[in-house]
């Protein structure tokens, strides 16, 4: 079902502000109250959902794939997504669950795409480079760039263990893959990544 | 890399997903056991790094473009259901216009209840002198209305 589209909650209207959509919403909405909201045609409620998420998609998003634009892309295509499948929500997951495995979906299609269009494997000149930063140690180690070295699989699960802090179910529920599965592929990758920084370091 | 019978537990003890009692038994572990202390400390020095890395902020305009992009969907579904209702509407009204060119006028019946009461009229009014000039919608309703059937 189709959203109402509410005009009064337009972002290029300047008292549409993150805090403002969400105390509209009422401040102990949680997500799940906004989701059903959102669900039952109330525009403010996902524009509010989209606030509490936003920064939290873009940054793994951004992890994912390395460079803004592309992020913003896959953060969009991520929340149009959930706008669809809004009726599917069954509340058996978390809507950070439910909206981070949309994310690593839409990631995983945007990999695909550009593998289609550089027919090619990935190599460090075509590496996407992560824009801002500061001068810390360990923004010198860069350990984006040696993340985008990591496989996706073994990128995802430190993505959502070290950034997200989810457990390991949380994980496995995100990725689809048993909670075993979790374990080895982030001790996997963690010794991969132990070996990049290193790398970097020296 | 650890090699003793704790090692198994090293990370799963560091992300705290040990119960408290297993938690406890790995810590008594780590006081006695420097191979698996250099590792956990390895793992909070990499976890560290995800700590203090730089943290990359979707800007305002970045915000906003995703807003609006959301409304343009919004605008979308409500378009969509529109053109399906139109349509709808459009298809009643060309059906209803087909049905309705093709129906037969009904044909008068001789001997029917409204001839009877034509004759009956014209049987106890007197015969009024024919007025030219009286318009259809000036004319007695039965005249108008046996015209009307005799088309």
């Amino acid at each position: 079902m189709p959203l109402k589209s509410d005009t009064s909650l337009r972002p290029h209207e300047p008292s549409s502000t993150e805090t403002q959509r969400v105390a509209e919403s009422g401040p102990e909405a949680n997500d799940v109250d906004l989701l059903r909201k959102a669900a039952a045609g109330d525009g403010r409620a996902f524009h509010a959902l989209v606030d509490r998420h936003a920064q939290r998609m873009y940054r793994l998003a951004l992890s994912l794939v390395g460079n803004a634009t592309d992020a913003e892309d896959v953060v969009q295509e991520a929340f149009a997504g959930a706008f669809r499948g809004l009726s599917g929500f069954e509340g058996r997951a978390a809507v950070k669950t439910w909206l981070t495995r949309i994310l690593f979906t839409q990631a995983a299609k945007w990999r695909r795409d550009r593998a289609r269009r550089v027919m090619g494997s990935i190599d460090a000149a075509e590496q996407p480079t992560v824009e801002g930063g500061d001068n810390s140690v360990a923004a010198r180690i860069d350990l984006n760039a040696a993340l985008l070295k990591l496989s996706p699989e073994h990128r995802e699960v430190l993505l959502l263990r070290e950034f997200e802090g989810m457990a390991y179910e949380e994980m496995a529920e995100v990725l689809g893959v048993p909670r075993g599965t979790i374990e080895s592929r982030l001790h996997r990758a963690r010794n991969e990544l132990r070996l990049k920084l290193t790398s970097y370091a020296v | 890399m650890a090699d003793c019978s704790y090692c198994s537990m090293l990370e799963a003890f560091h992300d705290g997903e040990l119960d408290a009692a297993r938690g406890a038994d790995f810590d008594r572990h780590l006081a006695s056991c420097p191979a698996c202390a250099a590792d956990l400390a390895a793992l909070r020095e990499m976890s560290r790094h995800f700590a203090v890395a730089p943290v990359h902020r979707l800007s305002q305009i970045g915000l906003y473009r995703l807003h609006a992009n959301l409304d343009l969907l919004t605008d979308r579904g409500l378009l969509w259901l529109a053109r399906v209702l139109t349509g709808l509407a459009a298809s009643v009204l060309v059906i209803g216009s087909i049905w309705l060119t093709r129906a037969k006028p009904p044909t008068p019946v001789n001997g029917s209840a409204i001839s009877l009461a034509l004759q009956v009229e014209e049987s106890v009014m007197p015969a009024a002198e024919p007025n030219t000039e009286l318009t259809q919608a000036e004319a007695s309703p039965s005249d108008w209305i046996s015209t009307e059937l005799s088309r």
